[in-house]
């Protein structure tokens, strides 16, 4: 499991994610789950780390090599990519049972068509009907939150207003992200991070940065901290 | 479904809790449910299934005045043969996980905590800290994991266990059930069913605590990091 997001500021989007895979021999906190697509659109994983991670590439390889420039159809054929994708990592196991979920989050500014941010979820599960799984493609209106997200989705619901800039969603993503990694052993390592604004485009955010922001949270994890045990017990 | 169930351990005893239907339900749809005066399983997703396991178990006359850990092992072995019957008939095996709790008189004397789930057939995990079970539980135990002290009385851990009910079904997409069950084992009186207005009292004192907490949250955010007070 993970913890990946897409969240809506004033000004654009927030993507973030944490690094760790979880398998039969323990974890690791290697795994790459976010990639630019193209100037305005990214792309992140979650689930089984390997057949997300070869969706991802193979999405950005065909998105340069046909020059697709419109998110409608980046987003149409990404469905048909994630699913060759995970059809084809299934084929190549040796051990044939079910397996786990991946799913992707394309999100990006669509400056062709409709001039919105936009946020894609795909999903494939596998059923004992359907063993390959199928994947569902759906248009989020608003912030997805995938995979362990019940603590991120409560933090966000105290902390989260309408009026956030993407600067300050990216703070906030960082805090709602090392909260979760306190209890969830599944979420973990080094935070990735990108923004997506209609003037810049996608831009990772630095991993010198990220600490930055971390840094700077600690008096906040302190006080929420303070906030949570003091709450209680008060009459 | 039971989405939340909790084994709050406190400085005289343990608290038990689990969301459930409104209304008066029938003992056998519980998610508490006593094995005798010290010792409760807790039953989390699957609630009618769950029940229909521990009322087998109760009528194959399982010996409870017995160490706890060899309570577990009983369930254990138990509940893992009804559901390798149903394998064999070729029925899906529902989901499905318990809790055994309880004050272990016959063994260490101390609390005991055992978690018991269908994924990995019924083996029981002793928990040295609180238990949680359901597929809601994540903001309990973050929550948990930041107010609770093994030294709160058996009162505060009652309020402390509403305060997470209330705060996870605070999300909307989380959908426990509407009320709450309470039980507590204490060291000194045992297994008690906690009554409907002590239960409600809990839950309104929570709302009041939940409130309090969304106010207070407002300046983690707002308050610029130079004025936050070390």
């Amino acid at each position: 499991m993970t913890l990946a997001m897409a969240l809506r500021a004033i000004d654009g989007l927030v993507l973030a994610t944490d690094s760790r895979i979880t398998g039969k021999g323990g974890t690791a906190d290697i795994s790459e789950k976010f990639l630019q697509v193209n100037r305005d659109i990214g792309v992140l994983t979650y689930g089984l780390a390997q057949p997300g991670y070869e969706g991802m590439s193979q999405l950005v390889s065909e998105v340069n090599r046909n020059q697709w420039a419109h998110f409608s159809k980046i987003a149409d054929e990404a469905t048909r990519i994630f699913q060759n994708a995970y059809e084809n990592w299934v084929e190549r196991q040796k051990e044939k049972r079910f397996y786990g979920v991946v799913g992707f989050i394309l999100a990006g500014y669509d400056n062709l068509e409709t001039n919105q941010f936009r946020i894609m979820h795909y999903d494939i599960t596998p059923s004992p009907e359907q063993p390959l799984g199928r994947v569902s493609m759906r248009s989020m209106p608003g912030d997805l939150l995938v995979a362990q997200w019940y603590i991120a989705r409560y933090l966000l619901t105290k902390f989260y207003y309408p009026e956030m800039t993407v600067n300050e969603l990216a703070e906030l993503a960082i805090f709602v992200i090392a909260e979760t990694m306190t209890v969830e052993e599944t979420v973990g390592g080094p935070i990735q991070m990108a923004v997506i604004t209609q003037a810049a485009g996608f831009q990772r955010v630095h991993q010198q940065d990220i600490i930055c922001m971390l840094q700077s949270h600690q008096k906040r994890f302190a006080r929420f901290n303070q906030i949570c045990r003091n709450i209680a017990f008060r009459h | 479904m039971a989405k939340l169930v909790m084994a709050l351990r406190c400085i005289d005893g343990v608290v038990l809790g689990g969301d459930v239907p409104f209304g008066d339900i029938s003992e056998n749809e519980d998610v508490i449910r006593p094995l005798s005066q010290s010792v409760a399983i807790l039953i989390h997703d699957d609630r009618l299934f769950g029940n229909w396991l521990v009322d087998e178990f109760l009528a194959s006359s399982p010996k409870v005045d017995v160490p706890i850990e060899e309570i577990a092992e009983q369930a254990h072995s138990f509940f893992d043969s009804k559901c390798q019957e149903l394998a064999d008939q070729h029925q899906p095996i529902p989901l499905i996980g318990t809790i055994v709790a309880g004050v272990d008189w016959n063994g260490t004397g101390e609390i005991e905590l055992y978690g018991l789930h269908v994924g990995n057939r019924f083996t029981p995990i002793i928990f040295g800290g609180n238990v949680f079970g359901g597929e809601y539980n994540a903001i309990a135990r973050f929550l948990d994991h930041k107010i609770h002290t093994f030294t709160i009385s058996m009162d505060n851990a009652l309020q402390l266990a509403a305060l997470y009910f209330v705060e996870t079904r605070s999300i909307p997409a989380l959908k426990l059930e509407p009320s709450l069950n309470l039980a507590t084992i204490a060291y000194d009186r045992g297994f008690q069913t906690v009554n409907r207005e002590r239960v409600k009292e809990c839950l309104s004192q929570a709302s009041r605590w939940s409130e309090r907490l969304f106010a207070a949250c407002t300046s983690v955010f707002s308050i610029p990091d130079s004025e936050i007070e070390e």
